[in-house]
């Protein structure tokens, strides 16, 4: 539970650092810091929750280290062993005040126009945190800034297939699609990237 | 005759006489002049238009150093060692760390990256039996968020005639480097205009008296000029010209200047095939330490191999170097640059030399061979070879320690256990999931190197491609789910030569209906020849070449259970793009690219490409899952408990010719190709070869395991023969699905009676 919390407020943090994140219209970056309690959860939303329970694991198949069985010859109830939903997330070693500290640097570049010295930090930090969507985010709002739109659309993509039930972030690349699609004048998606946006700003309905 | 004629010449008039002596007098300082001038051109353009020749350096990943990283105490401490780092008492400069029980004491050296420079920092870094706790500036207690050690040294590119050298400025030269130089090699350098009569004097005197050459009388200027611009060979005119060039030399530049060109010209040694040019150079060469960290005495060993860098040789002749060196010592201390108490103290010092030369080269030759390949395409020879560019790649030299040793042992117990297998070679990449950047890599078994099998050995990938046909069907949510049935039944398909491809499954038996999951776990090759033919072979094709462009396929239907040929380089981008959750990124060995001087020349950034739909590479990636834990991989899981859930996929082709596995966790994917360069069979199927060898690498690398967060949009469900079930029902299975398409019928997991149902919660 610690951990989520320590997720949360980072991910807080995050937000803070990348100001220049692109925000849904109509929110505002927040410039305090709430208690994590107050903040949008960046856990599974509770339909996922419910779908993906702790399960126990299932006992080690019996199999012998370096020579296998062929295929189709093995014990019949390995095989029928009930599938098992994914546990929780281990409890991994958090780098998050490495990553803040990449963020920063990588904020205070791009302020100055040296983009891709930004780029290059923001990299630094995925190396550290590649599965972090907020980083990918930021890497997308660069791209988008120095008008390379199919890449901020790519990146965009990425953050969000990480950003689970993450409603701020995703309202947030939806945003920066938009943005990228209104530019190369493909207007249409950029009309549905906005509405989705626009649904994602919503208060959940549950 | 003659005598007459004689007598007619001295009869000329006195005044002609002096006139035809001056006129020829005049012409020959006027020749010497022009000859003198054309010298003078010569050495202006030469030394002015001097380009050093510098190889290229190619550098492995920097190690990051954050708290909360898992990187043990003897970790660090190795790869300090690596880097040349001298373990001390107290840290007072750059270059050392002090150990205690739970913490370290270093002090980094100033690096440039593309990115900016690291400083040299005074850090403690502290540990617990997971990795780093903390780091902290030791002056001022601060927490250091984030810091990079200076990247080991893993190959060169050298120019054709072989040079190497680290270029130095005068203003970094340590004042006792040039002090020990000019009291050993030209005690009046600062006084002289370039040639030193005074000691050409006394080396005539000294090798008189001793019957032979001991002693030059060359300043140092002569010296360079004799590196510079001249033959070997010892003539009389050779050394006029030298002399004059010294004379010239001097005229036009400033000591400094003359010396600073000295420093970096001079020959101190041979590694291989390269001469290693310089005191920048040879510092690392003979203590793997930058110049700039070495103490008195190991500057002076330097100085005295001047004189003869092979005969001197510190790690061949320790005798000699030791007595050369304390000579050099007691010079300094004769013409007052050392107390005579000092140098005694230094003298009774040990040599110091580290017992492997800065680098070794050719220890990572596959990798450096694929570096090379790309920067040929950016850059022409002259420039790869010459230019001094800095190229920072992505490879960890433990983690390429690790799987260039699990490849040789493995290989070896390998061709014990099976009787009819030899001559086994084998290929392995591992790379980061969604950087794409490769962190290791071998092409062969260790020893010289040959064949590059990761980049160039094209082989059929077997069952590695069936992750393409299930992902084409998964696409089609509509359509194809998870556990879809799908008949694993005979299939006859008529050929254009009129005979009828008849595929089978390994054991030769029909499985009936299976679901989708595990006709991928148990790689039942009818179910997915039919599954494919359904789908329309086209269609698949369309999926393996979106994961790797410039692939162009035939559209057979043998397609559908390998038979194409990839490199295990193609293997691991398509692998790649299914762990990433469909998003290609090219994979990549080099980040940046410096001149020099440690100005940007170019970076290589991180890109994606979406070539599958996020939801459907989750449930791929499930899928994967299942051929690890129950499928053709599962000695992985038995092996490898602690890191569960890992993904992959194993492959075997024709006659186990080819021994194939794939596999990924959530940060790390590796490949593992096994076969004969002949193309015999190996007895091996990508469970018995490669398999074995990619668990061995895992068990070391440990893997983040998958997290199998789904992705918004889907959902897992209980399922029980098919159909919708409840939560709590510990028989049925969950699957994840792809909203909205989740079985909609409906199966009870309980009996109706309640007390039961409770009984069966209960327990």
């Amino acid at each position: 539970m610690s951990e989520i919390i320590l997720r949360v407020f980072v991910s807080s943090l995050l937000l803070i650092l990348s100001a220049c994140a692109i925000q849904p219209s109509g929110t505002r970056v927040p410039v305090e810091q709430r208690s994590p309690q107050q903040q949008p959860s960046t856990d599974a939303e509770p339909r996922e929750k419910g779908g993906a329970p702790v399960e126990s694991r299932l006992p080690e198949p019996d199999t012998e280290i370096e020579t296998l069985p062929p295929p189709g010859k093995q014990d019949m109830k390995e095989l029928e062993a009930p599938v098992q939903a994914p546990p929780e997330p281990a409890e991994q070693p958090q780098a998050s005040s490495a990553v803040v500290a990449l963020l920063e640097t990588a904020r205070e570049q791009a302020a100055a126009g040296d983009d891709e010295q930004a780029a290059a930090h923001l990299e630094r930090a995925l190396r550290i945190e590649p599965k972090n969507p907020w980083l990918w985010h930021r890497l997308g709002v660069l791209r988008l800034q120095q008008g390379d739109y199919q890449a901020a659309i790519d990146l965009a993509n990425k953050s969000n297939a990480l950003a689970a039930g993450n409603r701020r972030l995703m309202a947030g690349n939806w945003e920066l699609l938009a943005r990228a699609y209104t530019a190369l004048g493909r207007d249409a998606e950029a009309e549905r990237a906005r509405r989705n946006a626009r649904e994602l700003q919503a208060p959940y309905q549950g | 005759m003659a005598k007459r004629r004689r007598k007619r010449k001295s009869s000329r008039p006195r005044s002609t006489r002096l006139g035809f002596w001056l006129a020829l007098l005049v012409a020959a300082v006027a020749a010497a002049a022009v000859y003198v001038l054309w010298l003078d051109r010569e050495v202006r353009s030469a030394f002015e238009g001097k380009r050093w020749a510098l190889p290229a350096t190619v550098y492995a990943r920097p190690l990051e150093l954050y708290a909360g990283r898992s990187l043990r105490h003897d970790d660090l401490v190795r790869e300090l060692e690596a880097l040349g780092y001298r373990r001390s008492d107290g840290v007072d400069q750059a270059g050392e760390y002090a150990v205690s029980d739970s913490r370290l004491s270093v002090h980094t050296r100033r690096f440039r990256y593309w990115d900016g420079t690291e400083p040299a920092r005074h850090i403690q870094v502290r540990f617990d039996n997971r990795g780093i706790t903390a780091i902290m500036a030791v002056t001022t207690g601060e927490a250091v968020p984030v810091l990079r050690l200076g990247p080991r040294i893993i190959g060169k590119i050298y120019p054709e005639h072989h040079e190497d050298r680290i270029l130095i400025r005068y203003d970094n030269a340590p004042q006792q480097l040039i002090n020990a130089l000019i009291a050993v090699e030209d005690r009046d350098f600062y006084q002289h205009y370039g040639v030193d009569p005074l000691a050409i004097a006394r080396a005539a005197w000294v090798n008189l008296l001793a019957g032979r050459i001991r002693q030059g009388g060359s300043t140092l200027t002569q010296q360079l000029v004799k590196n510079f611009y001249l033959t070997r060979d010892r003539t009389l005119w050779r050394k006029i010209n030298e002399a004059i060039m010294a004379l010239l030399l001097e005229s036009h530049y400033s000591k400094q200047e003359i010396l600073e060109a000295y420093l970096n010209e001079v020959y101190l040694g041979q590694q291989g095939n390269n001469a290693i040019h310089g005191f920048g150079l040879a510092a690392e060469f003979y203590f793997r330490r930058p110049l700039t960290e070495l103490s008195t005495e190991q500057l002076a060993l330097l100085v005295g191999l001047v004189r003869g860098a092979s005969y001197y040789n510190p790690r061949r002749h320790p005798q000699r170097a030791l007595e050369r060196r304390n000579l050099v010592l007691r010079l300094m201390a004769d013409q007052g640059y050392l107390e005579p108490d000092a140098a005694e103290q230094l003298i009774s010092r040990p040599l110091g030399i580290s017992d492997v030369p800065g680098w070794t080269s050719d220890r990572y030759p596959t990798f450096v061979d694929l570096v090379r390949r790309q920067l040929h395409r950016d850059y022409d020879s002259d420039d790869l070879q010459n230019a001094g560019l800095r190229i920072f790649t992505t490879l960890d030299p433990v983690a390429q320690h690790t799987v260039q040793k699990s490849l040789d042992q493995r290989l070896q117990r390998l061709e014990q256990q099976y009787s009819n297998t030899e001559e086994l070679q084998g290929a392995v990449i591992l790379a980061s999931v969604d950087t794409g950047e490769i962190i290791a890599l071998t092409g062969q078994r260790g020893g010289s190197f040959g064949f590059n099998r990761a980049l160039d050995a094209r082989r059929p990938i077997g069952s590695l491609v069936k992750p393409a046909v299930y992902l084409t069907a998964l696409a089609r949510p509509e359509q194809y789910s998870v556990i879809t049935p799908i008949a694993d039944m005979p299939v006859s398909l008529p050929q254009p030569d009129g005979d009828s491809w008849m595929p089978e499954n390994y054991d030769r038996e029909f499985h009936g209906e299976v679901p989708l999951y595990q006709a991928l776990a148990q790689s039942y090759n009818l179910a997915t020849v039919n599954l494919g033919l359904e789908l329309g072979v086209a269609r698949v094709a369309d999926t393996l070449e979106a994961m790797l462009p410039g692939l162009s396929l035939r559209h057979y239907p043998s397609l559908l259970l390998g038979s194409v040929d990839l490199t295990p380089l193609q293997v691991t981008q398509m692998y790649q793009t299914i762990a990433a959750g469909g998003f290609r990124t090219p994979l990549k060995s080099i980040v940046a690219v410096l001149d020099s001087d440690g100005e940007p020349l170019r970076r290589y950034p991180l890109s994606v490409d979406q070539v599958a739909p996020t939801r459907a590479s989750y449930l791929m990636t499930f899928l994967l899952t299942q051929v690890v834990e129950r499928g053709t991989a599962r000695s992985a899981a038995a092996r490898l408990p602690d890191l569960m859930p890992l993904a992959g996929k194993t492959g075997t082709t024709d006659e186990l010719r080819d021994s194939w596995f794939a596999g990924f966790g959530s940060d790390r994917i590796g490949v593992v190709w096994i076969g004969r360069d002949d193309n015999q069979p190996t007895e091996l199927t990508g469970a018995s070869g490669a398999l074995q060898v990619w668990t061995d690498i895992m068990a070391v690398i440990k893997p983040r395991p998958l997290t199998l967060t789904p992705p918004d949009g889907v959902r897992w469900q209980k399922v029980i023969n098919g159909k919708r079930t409840d939560e709590d029902c510990e028989r049925a299975s969950s699957f994840p699905f792809i909203v909205p398409h989740l079985p909609e019928e409906y199966e009870p997991c309980h009996g109706s009676n309640a007390v039961e149902r409770l009984f069966q919660r209960i327990f």
